[in-house]
């Protein structure tokens, strides 16, 4: 029997040694002093810190302990090897091992040891988390989440660092080499493995789920839980494997083999734990493409349309019983024999009728078949009632997101949350149609079919039953009819519903008819106290927002009520296929995840303290009402309203996500068409930002491809049609935040077909065009064929054929812009800025490009990060295919910028930069203020120049790539990245890389390639075929990109060395920065006889990278 | 208590016999085992400590075979082994009350009185709180003692306990072996330093070369070295064929020359004077002599 004496003895002495080891001293004062900063900086709103990290009683005790545990599991590794070290060196050991204990008790004791001394170090962190959050203001205090994440966190990731060190010591008998190798274990489980294979090499649990939520709990602790049994049972394992190995003889012969066995069991544990989690992680993603599977074999069926849907639910504990009467139509011109109805799989059901009879059917999963007993005839009605009850199982919700790149898990700042897209909890329930919680006809999505999409406009009816204590929320006329059971009737037929159910408080106002009203759960109305000032304007206030947002999205509000509900925080906020916003936006309401800690604008202390520093810095007074009225304002149009281009603070999502939007349009009608069903997402992309100016002209020098630029390239490569089928394949690297989906290339490409459409028929006639297509089919849905003939009947032209074409075919506008002119004019003895160019399409398809301009306006006030950048000068221009036009325009105050943004279209980068410097010259001509046709032109290149670019088949480069073995293989199955990719000025590569940027030369892709200096170890090679012998002027394109870093000095800006072949051999031309424009500069005149010849450029430089842009050669007369 | 060694051997793994047939029976009291370095010693005491296994052989103590139960044998043993050293970051008393928790001491008022009884007899109390790694060598050996004696073990193995200790700490550490020696308890002292065991050993044994050379009461080996022990006074020239032929034991410079006292089976020297062997001669002429007899 093991002698707890004995174990507690080693324990408690060698955790004395340890915590007097200066090593873990020094790291335990630097832990309580880093994270002392961190919490701090965590707690007080002007730090920055988002309010997530104060409101969620989880939020500290979680940051604190995965930032220590980073620490704790590098320091375990060295204070356990140390002490076998120790025993190896010291006779002293021997004193010990002749006492009378086993070897067990001996090893136990020190892993015990070692443990203790982090469990104070933990405590100690924990205990000053707690401290600082109690003297924060708006700080969320738990104590039961102090228990768990220790458990969770710290223990499994000691426990197996132990072991490991011990095991790995006992076996390589060498306390530095230990040392090494684990150390490089944890770099690879940190920097390559932890995503990878459903972060199951994350032992460390940087990236496992583990955030709760104050409603709904742990995503899904069980996954945890595993996980975190992984590391404990495999380190528990080793420790006992050590007590084998240890080099002590055991206290009887029995004791040999008993901590063998101990081994195998534990480490038997870790593997079984190890198959049912990946069991669990594949198990789901094989069911889901099972689901996908069934969708796809039952999308071709015709359907019935769903009229009416009369649903009486019963929660109790976790799970729901329903029963559910559907009326019915056969809407199609075929009988139909069977009757496809989508239900979750975890609902079984009990009782099924069709036309007030027992009648069979057939259950897949999700797919419910009834066989009536007489075919379906077009027109006629049909009624089906369902018993069902049960739990939904989340797999059903997002069957359109390719598994390939699906996360079932989201990252805010440090925090790890778990997906979730319902709950059926004992005190809370969370239902959107996605769940399938009631029967919906036909199939959800079908990969065979992308985007088809096509809900029912049904007239629901729904009972709910539920505590007493516990209030639902649905959409339509809510009525109590007992304690805890409430009535919902929608005013009109509805494309889906969406229930809720918890223990809510409610407050709500009515303004012009519409009650507002916010739910949330009891307890988490930390928002109260920030608006006690403003509710006699509140409905004035929201008035005022909503008419400003109906003015520019040109619709008015068609529901009775609009409602913020609380969900968890785990609520997913991903964007299906064919939606414009997240499954937050549900007809009549907007879910916000918990106090409101993924939404922008909540922290309203922070707010408030803000504003009132600046109204203090501009000597302004204002009263509190009005303060807290611009905070509201803020808060509102920054999360329902914002334009989708706008900057957000969290990167995973758009400015869509929470857009009021989809209850303007897609909850009222939506455009139906078998062959492009992204037609519909295509035309609500257009309608929700039509009127929306604000282009992004800013580009941060060292910024990654824009996600404009990105979609070009995908669509430079493939259709819409391919990119739907293929999904977005590139780049799916997931530490980068910056990636497109397939979402975002519809979104682009469809709202692009509307714009020159608006382009083609003109703006006024074209919006008005589309409201009243809205407004004529309210509440149900209409066909394209009925958009194309009101369309050819409005306009005179079908546009069927350029669908076909904008989906099916990769070609794309390409813009050309030659003859830049600036000079002043004067003009009624006003001095005028004019502004003159050509632009010209040669390619087959029609595009557009937005001009912007920015004047020098003394009164311009400085721009915000975050804000509407509005532009002083904005005009879009329709180019039609093989086309061009002279465009002009003339200004008052002198333009400053440019930009020439080209949209979808061959042209990257999509925004051409002009910097003017000033308007010297002055013409004595009359102003050109108008766009005119002008000859197409399909080249930039003048007579007798060649011009080689890096882009042409002309230009390579010479480099020796050396990539590690172990990198190699880690990335074997990584996708490949774009092409292009940003200037990384603080390190720039050792290998030619391609970058964009507008002032680079090129015909359409103005890039150049550039590497980091060095000493002529790689080269860039232009080789021209030239027409004739003769005198040839060499011109070399550069941009100068300098970076202005303080200590850069002058002579550490690029220069380059060029080497031009010519007839009486080589001449090496230096070019230093000085001596270079932007633009094309001369190198120099040669006589050149040979057909072929060549430039190269060294990456010789003084500064710290070159690039290789374009080289021309001008035959001279 | 008896401890009975029989046909131990040890033979490790690069093929040397650290201890050959060893057949020994181990009293109470305290008993010596000397001889020169290398001599297996501290093999013989690693095995009788449970640090290491035997290639062959039996212990028993008592009635318990050492290689099955080793958890009983260790509750009975105090061991201070050659070169003894602290966990660095431990007080004194520390480590004394670490080495009494491991011998079983639970309850910790005794403990502690233990400890501080421990202290004041080996004279440490005054640095009970000082660093243990911070003590002189004599007081880390007393430490060490007193580690090895707190538990009241039955069997204390001490090896080499007065290397680099000055006269005075060798005494003071020989009387505490001895006020040990009066309980009921086995002391087994291995030691190359023979004036250790004069003092204080009822029996010893001496170990050359792994073999067991003799097994018996210090008297007894005194004996065997009678008549073989002798003194010369002597000049240089002699000297040096003395030195060549028999091996000396001490020369002390006199005003004819050097007073040489030496071993041997038989002498040629008329001026050789017998003298009364004491345990140190015993032992040379015992190495020099009868072991290689044996041997051969």
């Amino acid at each position: 029997m093991m002698s707890l004496h004995n174990l507690f003895t080693i324990a408690r002495y060698e955790m004395r040694t340890l915590m007097r080891s200066w090593f873990f001293r020094i790291f335990a004062g630097l832990s309580v002093l880093g994270l002392g900063i961190f919490n701090i900086a965590a707690n007080i709103p002007q730090s920055g810190a988002p309010l997530m990290y104060r409101v969620l009683p989880a939020s500290l005790p979680y940051t604190n302990l995965l930032i220590l545990n980073l620490g704790q599991a590098i320091v375990a590794i060295f204070l356990a090897s140390e002490f076998l070290k120790q025993d190896k060196k010291n006779d002293t050991v021997e004193v010990i091992y002749a006492r009378s204990m086993t070897n067990g008790e001996y090893i136990l004791g020190k892993a015990l040891g070692v443990l203790s001394v982090f469990f104070f170090l933990n405590l100690a962190i924990l205990i000053l988390g707690t401290g600082f959050s109690f003297l924060s203001g708006d700080s969320a205090k738990g104590i039961v989440e102090y228990l768990y994440y220790p458990l969770l966190i710290s223990l499994p990731t000691l426990v197996y660092i132990l072991g490991l060190s011990f095991f790995l010591m006992v076996l390589l008998k060498n306390q530095a080499v230990t040392f090494i190798v684990l150390l490089g274990y944890i770099a690879i489980s940190i920097f390559y493995l932890d995503t990878k294979f459903y972060h199951l090499f994350d032992y460390i649990a940087y990236q496992v789920p583990m955030m709760k939520s104050t409603i709904g709990g742990f995503g899904n602790l069980q996954e945890v839980l595993i996980h975190r049994g992984i590391y404990f049972f495999i380190g528990l394992g080793l420790v006992f494997f050590t007590v084998f190995k240890i080099d002590r003889l055991p206290q009887s012969r029995k004791m040999t083999s008993f901590p063998i066995y101990l081994t195998i069991l534990s480490l038997a544990a870790g593997i079984y734990l190890i198959n049912s989690y990946i069991d669990i992680k594949r198990g789901n993603e094989t069911y889901t493409e099972h689901l996908l599977e069934l969708n796809n074999s039952y999308a071709g069926y015709p359907r019935l349309t769903t009229d009416s849907c009369k649903l009486e639910l019963t929660h109790s504990g976790e799970e729901i019983e329903v029963r559910a009467t559907m009326s019915l139509s056969n809407q199609t011109k075929s009988k139909i024999d069977t009757i496809i109805v989508s239900l979750n799989p975890g609902l079984q059901i009990t009782e099924l009728q069709a036309n007030g009879l027992r009648t069979d059917y057939y259950r897949e999963e999700q797919i419910l078949k009834i066989i009536p007993k007489k075919v379906v005839e077009p027109d006629e009605n049909y009624l089906i009632n369902i018993v069902y009850q049960g739990h939904i199982m989340e797999h059903t919700h997002f069957l359109d997101q390719s598994m390939d790149d699906y996360e079932d898990n989201f990252s805010f700042e440090m925090f790890r949350i778990r997906k979730r897209y319902a709950y059926i909890l004992e005190d809370f329930v969370c239902l959107t149609s996605g769940a399938l919680w009631y029967p919906i006809s036909g199939v959800g999505y079908a990969s065979d079919y992308p985007a088809l999409h096509t809900p029912d406009f049904t007239n629901y009816d729904l009972t709910v039953h539920s505590r007493p204590d516990l209030q639902a929320i649905s959409q339509g006329i809510t009525d109590s009819i007992g304690p805890g059971s409430f009535h919902f009737k929608p005013e009109v037929a509805l494309p889906q519903i969406s229930l809720v159910i918890g223990d809510y408080i409610n407050y709500s106002i009515t303004s012009d008819s519409i009650t507002y009203s916010i739910y949330t759960i009891d307890g988490n109305q930390f928002y109260v106290e920030h608006f006690e000032d403003f509710t006699d304007s509140l409905p004035g206030l929201i008035r005022e927002i909503k008419n400003q947002y109906e003015a520019e999205i040109g619709f008015s509000y068609p529901f009775k009520r609009w409602s913020l509900v609380e969900v968890p925080l785990q609520f997913s906020l991903d964007k299906h296929i064919w939606s414009i916003s997240s499954d937050a936006v549900q007809p009549e309401m907007t879910f916000y995840a918990e106090k409101g800690v993924v939404l922008e604008e909540t922290d309203f202390r922070k707010r408030k303290e803000r504003e009132e520093r600046r109204m203090k810095r501009n000597n302004e007074e204002i009263s509190e009402a009005e303060l807290q009225t611009r905070i509201f304002r803020r808060f509102a149009e920054g999360n329902f309203m914002a334009n989708h281009q706008e900057w957000y603070m969290h990167d995973d999502m758009d400015r869509n996500t929470l857009s009021l939007f989809p209850n303007y349009v897609t909850f009222i009608t939506q455009m139906r068409s078998e062959q492009w069903p992204i037609l519909n997402l295509s035309m609500q992309a257009y309608l929700k930002d039509r009127n929306a100016n604000a282009v992004s002209s800013y580009r941060w020098f060292f910024q990654d491809l824009s996600d404009g630029e990105r979609i070009n390239l995908e669509l430079k490569e493939a259709s819409l049609e391919e990119l739907l089928v293929s999904g977005i394949e590139r780049a799916a690297d997931k530490d980068n935040d910056d990636q497109i989906d397939i979402n975002d290339v519809i979104i682009a490409k469809g709202d692009h077909l509307f714009t020159l459409l608006r382009a083609r028929y003109g703006t006024e006639d074209f919006n008005d065009f589309l409201n009243e297509l809205v407004d004529q089919h309210k509440h149900k849905t209409f066909s394209l064929l009925t958009f194309d003939s009101l369309l050819e009947a409005r306009f005179g032209s079908s546009i069927t054929g350029e669908i076909a074409d904008w989906y099916s075919k990769n070609q794309q506008a390409g813009f050309l812009i030659k003859e830049m002119q600036t000079y002043k004019v004067l003009e009624d003895e006003r001095t005028r800025y004019q502004i003159r160019f050509k632009i010209a399409n040669p390619e087959a398809s029609a595009g557009l490009v937005t001009i912007n301009v920015d004047l020098n306006n003394p009164n311009d006030r400085r721009r915000r990060r975050g804000e509407d950048i509005v532009p002083d000068f904005s005009r879009k221009v329709y180019i039609p295919a093989h086309s061009a036009k002279e465009v002009g325009f003339v200004f008052p105050n002198e333009p400053t910028r440019m930009n020439i943004f080209t949209h979808i279209s061959e042209n990257l980068p999509n925004n051409i930069i002009y910097d003017f410097g000033s308007f010297h010259e002055i013409k004595k001509l009359a102003t050109f203020d108008t766009i005119i046709d002008y000859p197409v032109f399909d080249h930039i290149i003048a007579v007798k120049e060649i011009i080689v670019d890096n882009e042409d088949e002309g230009f390579e480069y010479n480099q020796v790539l050396q990539k590690s073995y172990l990198k190699t293989l880690v990335d074997k199955n990584k996708k490949p990245g774009y092409k292009y990719e940003g200037i990384r000025y603080w390190s720039p590569p050792n290998e030619w890389k391609s970058v964009l940027r507008s002032g680079f030369y090129g015909k359409y892709v103005r890039s150049a390639a550039y590497t980091k200096s060095g000493q002529n170890d790689r080269t860039a090679i232009w080789t021209a075929n030239l027409p004739n012998a003769g005198m040839y002027d060499v011109y070399c394109h550069v941009e100068k990109i300098n970076v202005n870093r303080r200590r850069r000095r002058e002579t550490r800006k690029s220069d380059y060395n060029f080497r031009v072949y010519h007839e009486s051999g080589v001449d090496d031309i230096h070019r230093a920065d000085s001596d270079l424009e932007n633009g094309w500069n001369y190198l120099g005149t040669f006589f050149i006889s040979s057909p072929t010849t060549r430039v190269e450029l060294s990456n010789k430089s003084v500064g710290t990278m070159v690039f290789a842009d374009a080289i021309k050669w001008v035959e001279n007369d | 208590m008896k401890i009975s060694i029989q046909e131990l051997n040890k033979v490790y793994p690069n093929g040397k016999h650290a201890l050959s047939d060893i057949n020994l029976e181990i009293e109470n009291g305290m008993f010596g085992l000397l001889g020169p370095n290398g001599a297996g010693k501290s093999s013989l005491m690693r095995i009788l400590v449970t640090l290491m296994k035997p290639s062959s052989g039996r212990i028993m103590v008592n009635d318990l075979d050492l290689s099955k139960n080793r958890g009983e044998i260790r509750k009975l043993l105090g061991y201070l082994p050659q070169d003894f050293r602290f966990f660095s970051k431990l007080k004194t008393w520390e480590f004394l009350d670490y080495a009494a928790r491991l011998s079983g001491i639970k309850n910790k008022k005794i403990r502690l009185q233990k400890v501080d009884l421990w202290l004041e007899k080996v004279g440490l109390f005054d640095s009970r709180d000082r660093s243990a790694s911070k003590l002189s060598g004599g007081m880390k050996r007393r430490l060490g003692i007193a580690q090895a004696l707190i538990g009241e073990p039955k069997i204390i193995v001490v090896d080499e306990p007065t290397t680099g200790l000055d006269p005075e700490e060798r005494i003071r550490f020989r009387n505490i072996l001895s006020e040990i020696s009066q309980t009921e308890a086995i002391i087994i002292l291995s030691t190359h330093i023979v004036g250790d065991i004069s003092s204080t050993c009822h029996n010893l044994a001496l170990l050359d070369n792994g073999t067991l050379g003799f097994n018996g009461s210090p008297p007894e080996l005194i004996d065997l070295a009678k008549e073989h022990v002798w003194q010369i006074n002597t000049s240089g020239v002699e000297y040096d064929l003395l030195k060549d032929k028999y091996p000396i034991i001490s020369t002390i410079p006199s005003e004819d020359g050097w007073e040489v006292q030496l071993v041997a089976d038989e002498i040629d020297n008329k001026n050789a004077i017998a003298l009364e062997p004491n345990l140190e001669h015993a032992y040379v002429y015992f190495m020099e002599y009868l072991s290689k007899e044996q041997m051969s």
